[in-house]
């Protein structure tokens, strides 16, 4: 469970810039957990947050006490959807996906977010190299790049509980 | 109703059966969507006046286009020799009158393959797909475990093979064939749209007969 994301960001303003060289991946400071953000990269201390987020969720997952989904948990579910931040967190054998405050344990199959993460995924299906698909993704999707960068799920430390 | 053109394949992918789906799924094949030298598969059958959420066709030639329009009919005509594979795109949504429709060419030299789906992510995987030059079963493969769709795999058939299908057709067509489609029988084309939402050969000839009976006593009201 590898995460990928290419570095095409569009900054605010007006008139909008566009730039490859945007950073959407991020690892704790433990480097157990590793986060991947769709959309407005959010601010120093919400992407804290999410990293709080994220480790009590991959707690109760490691636990057990979820199956597919994760929205039983109010406390998570009100600082989330405060921050209304769609991501992707990874362990070292372990991911969920966040959209608009509901989690999805994610099993074996590529899943994405963010504007043509469907073209990423058909591409890797066909191609089964991200490099490939990252490549024929910009072609038909002009908000992908060809730069992409990754953090590789052997890289992270064994998340451990407590 | 997908539609697929890729790799000198025209696939199509049934949807679940409504009940206005008419044909059959013990032979899906095309046959059944071809008469008087004309293909036609529906690839939105829904209202006009459709809400947002639903109903946008989009259409994906290998490269960007996106309209977000009212597509009907995927056609595939043969006249003269002549070949145009194209779909119509509703103009008008307002029910007073005959819709108007306009056609447009899928295929070009620059562009030997294209997408129809009705529904927008669909049709976002599906052209990844084709782009990346999948193969047909990779495609299925995909629309199966990626619910892509209906969920069921494509039916493909070479496009040769279809292009004799329609041309075989076309040798026994009748005086009022492809009067049907064309704009300037807009009634008539505003009631297959009313009275069938998928193009069968039944309905076909049933239309057919109700003109010739409109001209018999349209001729025997002149006569009194």
């Amino acid at each position: 469970m590898n995460l990928h994301a290419d570095r095409r960001v569009l900054l605010s303003g007006h008139p909008a810039r566009v730039r490859n060289d945007g950073i959407k991946l991020f690892r704790n400071d433990e480097n157990t957990i590793a986060i991947g953000i769709s959309g407005v990269i959010p601010k120093q201390q919400d992407l804290l947050k999410l990293f709080v987020i994220s480790e009590l969720l991959f707690t109760e997952m490691y636990k057990g006490e979820f199956a597919n989904r994760l929205d039983s948990n109010e406390f998570v579910e009100s600082s989330v959807n405060n921050l209304d931040i769609n991501f992707i967190a990874i362990t070292s054998n372990r991911a969920f996906k966040c959209v608009e405050g509901i989690y999805f344990v994610q099993t074996d199959q590529m899943t994405g977010l963010g504007t043509g993460h469907r073209s990423i995924v058909a591409c890797y299906y066909v191609l089964n190299d991200i490099k490939l698909a990252f490549q024929v993704s910009s072609e038909i999707d002009i908000m992908s790049s060809t730069e992409y960068m990754s953090i590789m799920a052997s890289s992270l430390k064994p998340f451990v509980i407590g | 109703m997908i539609v697929i053109i890729h790799r000198g394949y025209l696939g199509f992918q049934p949807n679940a059966v409504t009940s206005d789906v008419t044909y059959s799924f013990a032979q899906p094949d095309l046959t059944q969507f071809i008469d008087d030298g004309l293909l036609v598969l529906p690839i939105s059958h829904d209202d006009l006046n459709a809400d947002e959420l639903g109903n946008k066709g989009r259409i994906l030639a290998g490269y960007k286009i996106s309209n977000f329009v009212y597509y009907r009919y995927f056609h595939w005509t043969i006249k003269e020799g002549a070949s145009d594979i194209i779909y119509t795109k509703l103009l008008s949504d307002k029910d007073e009158s005959p819709p108007q429709y306009r056609k447009i060419a899928l295929l070009n030299p620059y562009s030997r393959s294209c997408v129809l789906a009705k529904n927008e992510i669909d049709a976002a995987y599906l052209t990844a797909l084709v782009h990346a030059d999948a193969t047909i079963e990779q495609i299925n493969d995909f629309a199966q475990e990626f619910i892509i769709g209906s969920a069921r795999p494509f039916i493909w058939t070479p496009m040769d093979i279809v292009y004799q299908q329609i041309k075989l057709s076309e040798s026994r067509k009748s005086n009022n064939a492809n009067q049907i489609f064309k704009v300037r029988n807009g009634r008539s084309r505003w009631l297959i749209h009313e009275e069938s939402k998928i193009m069968t050969k039944e309905v076909i000839q049933s239309i057919k007969t109700a003109k010739k009976l409109k001209s018999s006593k349209q001729v025997s009201s002149k006569t009194k």
